[in-house]
């Protein structure tokens, strides 16, 4: 999972959230951080996270941005940014509200906000897409197992694979009590 | 604190092909086309308060008359507006951009031009490149653009520029090139007055011109361009209309017989070079820039200066764009 983190100020909210995300071992590229890989581009990311007190220029130059390239945005802000007209607006304005998320937090609710944020992001639909390439090396005698399975169902071998793993996936407990911990930095 | 929304007046000349969710392509031909053009960048009412102009659509032929009519809006409405972003298309991109900014010296209002990897009438010859570049980069690029574009333009910039990919880059110091199916723009002296990563980075102390504003009206393109690896030898009488000769020089001098045509013409003749100085006095010698601006310059200086004075204003850094390296 890989964020883009703006923060407005530098204050012990941005600091904690840039913290926090580094502890739930997400990669994340951040105005905050000292040293970026060049080339750093919200198209590598997942998703953009900001963490502002109202919509400044940078602030709504990254939610364009990150509206332009269909990536979901958690907006985080104070009390008076909820009341600000400009983030009102864009909070009402249906072509942002499927994928802009603006919430109040302070140095309590901060963490479990992120962590509901990146559970979301986890489950989206979108990651359930056939869009990691993946090269597997089997065995002569598994690919004849393969070409005869396949042959058998009247189905791609590729297809039966991906089905397979599928029903492992959703039978896995161990692995659902992994994903219930996971983000939930230490 | 809250971002006050500038005005900023967007105008379309080519150069608009964008992509909505459905992957449809859309570009504006006519006005009753922005509408739905518009809502597959709804971001852009974030940045900016925009005012919509369609000066001319995707089939019209662009040419240096096109970007005298754009000075020209420009020079009439800058005061009602924060800044100006034209929408061209990639090819037309330099030359409107080197126009604008020797039309328009030292304007206190910025002015960013930027465009479409594709532009023109869908034809299915483009199809394919539309296809390739969609699976390349994921569209045409005009989203990301016109949203950077917007962006600078509320910025204080020094001189009209072009905003394409992830570099600002001066018009004057701009040279585009089409590598493996799309266009890059680069800057010749790798000078960038911003560079797009993790947002915008400008380069230090942008300021606008403290000289006084120089509104000029016309170019002249009544200019005859040579290339002196080819025989001069269209006939004298035929060249009554131009105004001044224009010879792209790759040698390092003229033969004798090229430079006796040229002297028999009586007119004004530049030889450009980007760095090969001349030594010949009939001849003005035109170097430290793009071939773009070399050719916009002349023009400029042809419709606007005095004959005597024209050696010595081509030989002068007009609007900062002798190339530093």
């Amino acid at each position: 999972m890989v964020i883009y983190f703006y923060s407005q100020t530098k204050d012990e909210i941005g600091k904690g959230i840039l913290q926090y995300l580094r502890k739930a071992q997400v990669e994340v590229f951040s105005n905050l951080n000292t040293k970026n890989p060049t080339n750093t581009s919200l198209s590598e990311a997942d998703a953009l996270l900001i963490y502002s007190k109202g919509l400044d220029e940078d602030s709504s130059y990254f939610v364009a941005l990150a509206m332009s390239e269909n990536k979901p945005v958690l907006f985080l802000t104070d009390i008076q940014g909820v009341k600000s007209k400009t983030l009102k607006n864009l909070q009402e304005n249906k072509n942002f509200t499927d994928k802009v998320e603006i919430a109040q937090c302070n140095l309590q609710s901060v963490n479990d906000i992120i962590l509901k944020f990146l559970q979301k992001l986890d489950q989206d639909s979108g990651r359930d897409m056939f869009n990691v390439k993946y090269t597997l090396r089997v065995s002569a005698k598994m690919s004849d197992y393969l070409d005869w399975k396949a042959k058998q169902i009247g189905a791609r071998k590729a297809d039966w694979l991906r089905n397979m793993i599928s029903e492992k996936l959703q039978d896995d407990q161990e692995y659902h009590n992994f994903l219930n911990k996971k983000y939930k930095a230490q | 604190m809250a971002k006050v929304k500038k005005k900023i007046c967007l105008l379309l000349a080519g150069g608009t092909w964008t992509m909505d969710k459905a992957k449809h392509m859309l570009s504006v031909n006519q006005t009753d086309d922005i509408d739905a053009w518009l809502k597959t960048m709804p971001e852009l009412s974030i940045l900016s308060d925009l005012e919509i102009r369609l000066i001319y659509n995707e089939e019209e032929k662009l040419d240096f008359k096109s970007w005298e009519n754009i000075a020209s809006f420009i020079a009439k409405n800058h005061q009602k507006y924060d800044g100006f972003v034209l929408v061209t298309k990639s090819e037309q991109l330099v030359p409107a951009t080197v126009t604008l900014n020797f039309l328009l010296q030292n304007l206190s209002t910025s002015i960013v031009v930027t465009g479409s990897q594709m532009a023109g009438l869908q034809t299915k010859e483009k199809k394919d490149a539309m296809q390739y570049l969609v699976a390349q980069q994921g569209g045409l690029g005009l989203r990301s653009n016109l949203i950077n574009a917007v962006q600078v333009v509320c910025e204080t910039l020094p001189q009209p520029a072009i905003m394409f990919g992830s570099r600002l880059i001066a018009g004057v110091k701009a040279q585009l090139e089409y590598q493996q199916g799309k266009y890059i723009l680069a800057s010749v002296d790798e000078n960038y007055l911003a560079k797009i990563d993790f947002g915008i980075t400008f380069k230090q102390d942008l300021q606008h011109s403290k000289k006084a504003i120089q509104i000029f009206k016309n170019i002249n393109q009544d200019i005859l361009i040579l290339d002196d690896r080819l025989p001069f030898d269209l006939e004298i009488k035929c060249l009554d209309k131009y105004k001044a000769i224009f010879v792209n020089m790759h040698d390092e001098e003229l033969s004798i017989k090229q430079k006796k045509y040229l002297q028999s013409l009586d007119k004004p003749v530049i030889l450009y070079h980007i760095n090969q100085i001349f030594t010949d006095n009939d001849f003005i010698n035109l170097i430290g820039c793009t071939q773009d601006v070399a050719l916009v310059k002349t023009m400029w200086a042809i419709a606007n200066i005095a004959p005597n004075d024209l050696a010595k204003v081509l030989k002068s850094n007009i609007v900062d764009e002798f190339i530093n390296v």
